[in-house]
């Protein structure tokens, strides 16, 4: 069995090719940085890896150090590399550090279906000649050139040709040829090319010399006056002056294989998306549309049916228990407890449905990604990395995994500081709670579900300046956040994506809800002495009580809405289904008022997260000291955020 | 006379099921995002420990 290894910029197709390779459906997002980890699978007997996408191997992020040791450690069989085809010279400019590995390399110009979009025409055989290696054109989207590419694929396996090494100027590859020829350069690790490690030796490369042994005394002082005679003829650092050299080799080829005929007239949508006055009103506008699509108009019919439909459904199970004495108890649990905390959290199913098929599309069409290159010019002025925006994104899925993706942040402080921040940003489980009081207490009123998301970014702009201002060494670094093309959402990818979504959330209810509706269904039913009483009497309003009074001033001081609070940190939509079993939605309105209701909503929103959120805060942080900080501070945030939010409205209304 | 009894019976089988399906769910989904489920065998890592190439 041979290896092959996809590799390439970001977001020029690589998962999709491996999906379309492999049969397999592994996450496809359009936008940069989503593989960033390898993925394996079997094409055609042989094992096929996805890596990470990268710009270059130089090891500076996480991304191109897995990448660039993959490589060199593994040495797979046969080297795919993805390139996009209407971006030939920045992806040639991988290509050339790829052909100095000494593997086989095959190069798959992914979306052929844009170039004529785009006006260009590539000259494969020329590429071909160029680079020495063989060429396929492909669409990985649309499946065009596959058949091709794997005829290429066992072709290359099976004559294991090397590409041509790109060569730089005379004054450079003077200085090669002289270390290539010293012996030390025997004692590179297995696997390594001499040439390669001669630039790398140029280069100062940290990784590579520390897998070296010490070079004699007479070869370092070759190497340091190589390096500073280098300096002085370009007057610039060796690692630029390489970069510069690559460039101009992936420039020289791109020139020579690209034949642009006539650029197709392009609607310039960025000018209005990205713009620093247009882009927060388009996305609020955009935010708007979307809420209302999903809670407003689908929501407004499928609540009040699934709503009806588990009313009768209680109602009927309800008599049938009577009639044949099933005891109090079990019918309670079953029809008070299971009925009706899972079924007021299920009956928010199609609205997020909507809502989640909706996001996918934005996602994938491109959209946020510039909200991410919009964030970003925040992000780094406040002392977030430019790559927090990722798990920012993924944090309005659900902040698990976006509180994990923040592990490819390099500073620690700014690592830290995104995982505290990513809870703000709305996720998928809060939306059933927003639903629920924008449905009974704001009906029509759909801007306010936008404004959400901006109380959370407000959160995190906050948070972050907070941090910045206390922090001394005030640490920022570069993050290079390629817009991706707007592009027709793949039906493939947005069902994955909403079927994942809305099945998780439905395996939330059948889980986590229905078991902790059974426990506060109890709590509710019983007194501490396991007498079946009132619910005002009952063991969880005695807890609910103690804890009560701390949210008198926010508005929502009684034990329903405390013990609700309580039962999220399980789970979110807990509070859903809690408030059913306690109060029942149709009271809500005995309860709060439209000012209680945005300052129950606030809290929720910028409180601590569920408790898997906590617990992959505590793994990403890696000390109960930080966990705890971070928690009392999203809390303390969520207390006065709601406080000025309640006198805000009161003031207003 | 039965008939109570059998209902009874049911219904609480009924919601022990859902309970102990509620459980095992949990169970096999913690273990699957969990680092108690990493393991020294390749590609044994949980999905966190995947998602960033690194163990706890």
């Amino acid at each position: 069995m041979q290896t092959i290894a996809l590799i390439g910029n970001p977001n020029c197709g690589k998962t999709t090719l491996f999906n379309t390779l492999t049969g397999t459906t592994a996450y496809v997002g359009n936008w940069p940085g989503v593989t960033v980890e390898k993925k394996e699978g079997m094409v055609n007997g042989h094992r096929i890896l996805d890596l990470p996408g990268i710009y270059s191997l130089s090891p500076y992020s996480p991304e191109e150090k897995l990448s660039r040791r993959y490589i060199l450690d593994e040495q797979p069989d046969l080297i795919i590399d993805v390139i996009d085809a209407t971006n030939l010279e920045r992806s040639l400019y991988l290509t050339t550090q790829l052909a100095e590995l000494g593997r086989p390399l095959l190069l798959a110009l992914n979306m052929e279906d844009l170039l004529e979009k785009e006006g260009i025409r590539i000259d494969r055989k020329r590429l071909s000649q160029m680079t020495g290696c063989p060429v396929v054109q492909i669409s990985a989207s649309k499946g065009t050139g596959i058949k091709a590419l794997l005829e290429e694929i066992e072709r290359s396996l099976d004559q294991k040709r090397l590409p041509m090494q790109p060569l730089f100027s005379n004054f450079i590859e003077r200085y090669i040829t002289t270390i290539i020829k010293d012996d030390y350069l025997h004692q590179i690790p297995k696997g390594r090319q001499m040439r390669w490690a001669a630039i790398k030796l140029l280069e100062a490369d940290e990784l590579f010399l520390a897998s070296m042994p010490q070079p004699p005394q007479a070869f370092q002082t070759y190497i340091e006056q190589a390096r500073k005679e280098l300096v002085e003829h370009y007057d610039d650092d060796v690692q630029a002056i390489i970069i510069d050299q690559r460039y101009k080799v992936a420039e020289r080829i791109a020139k020579d294989c690209q034949i642009r005929t006539k650029k197709a007239k392009q609607f310039n949508f960025d000018n209005l998306a990205t713009s620093k006055f247009g882009a927060i009103p388009l996305f609020i506008a955009i935010m708007a549309a979307v809420f209302y699509l999903s809670i407003g108009l689908v929501g407004g019919y499928t609540t009040s049916w699934l709503e009806s439909f588990f009313a009768f459904a209680s109602l009927h199970i309800q008599v049938l228990s009577d009639a044949l004495q099933v005891h109090p108890l079990l019918s309670g649990i079953l029809v008070d407890g299971i009925i009706a905390g899972v079924g007021a959290v299920l009956t928010f199913v199609p609205q997020l449905f909507v809502l989640f098929l909706l996001l996918s599309i934005l996602e994938d069409c491109g959209y946020m990604a510039r909200i991410a290159f919009i964030m970003d010019r925040l992000m780094r002025s406040m002392g977030l990395s430019g790559k927090s925006i990722i798990p920012l994104v993924i944090g309005t899925g659900c902040s698990v995994p976006a509180i994990m993706s923040s592990r490819t942040i390099e500073h620690q402080k700014q690592r830290e500081l995104t995982v505290i921040v990513t809870p703000f940003i709305p996720c998928g489980a809060k939306m059933p709670v927003f639903a629920l009081m924008l449905t009974y207490f704001f009906p029509g009123k759909w801007f306010i579900a936008p404004l959400i998301y901006l109380l959370g970014i407000l959160a995190v702009v906050i948070t972050g300046l907070l941090a910045r201002a206390l922090d001394k060494h005030k640490e920022t670094n570069a993050f290079i956040l390629e817009l991706p093309r707007y592009q027709i959402p793949a039906a493939k990818n947005i069902w994955l994506q909403t079927k994942d979504r809305t099945l998780g959330f439905i395996q939330k209810a059948g889980t986590i809800i229905l078991l902790s509706s059974i426990i506060i269904y109890l709590l509710s039913s019983y007194s501490f002495t396991l007498q079946a009483v009132d619910a005002e009497l009952s063991m969880l309003a005695t807890m609910g009580r103690l804890i009560a009074p701390l949210f008198a001033p926010l508005g929502f001081g009684f034990w329903q809405a405390s013990v609700a609070l309580l039962t999220g940190i399980a789970a979110k939509e807990s509070i859903v289904s809690t408030l059913s079993v306690t109060i029942g939605t149709s009271s809500l309105g005995s309860f709060f008022t439209p000012d209680t209701a945005l300052s129950y909503m606030t809290f929720i929103l910028l409180s601590s997260p569920c408790i898997a959120a906590i617990s992959a805060m505590f793994k990403e942080l890696g000390s109960k000291r930080k966990l705890l900080f971070a928690v009392l501070w999203q809390t303390g945030f969520a207390y006065v955020a709601a406080l000025l939010i309640r006198s805000a409205t009161l003031l207003l209304l | 006379m039965y008939t109570p009894i059998i209902s009874n019976i049911i219904v609480a089988l009924i919601i022990l099921l859902l309970i102990g399906f509620a459980i095992r769910t949990l169970h096999r989904q913690g273990k699957k995002e969990n680092c108690a489920s990493c393991g020294t065998k390749k590609n044994s890592a949980c999905k966190g420990c995947k998602f960033a190439d690194s163990c706890h």
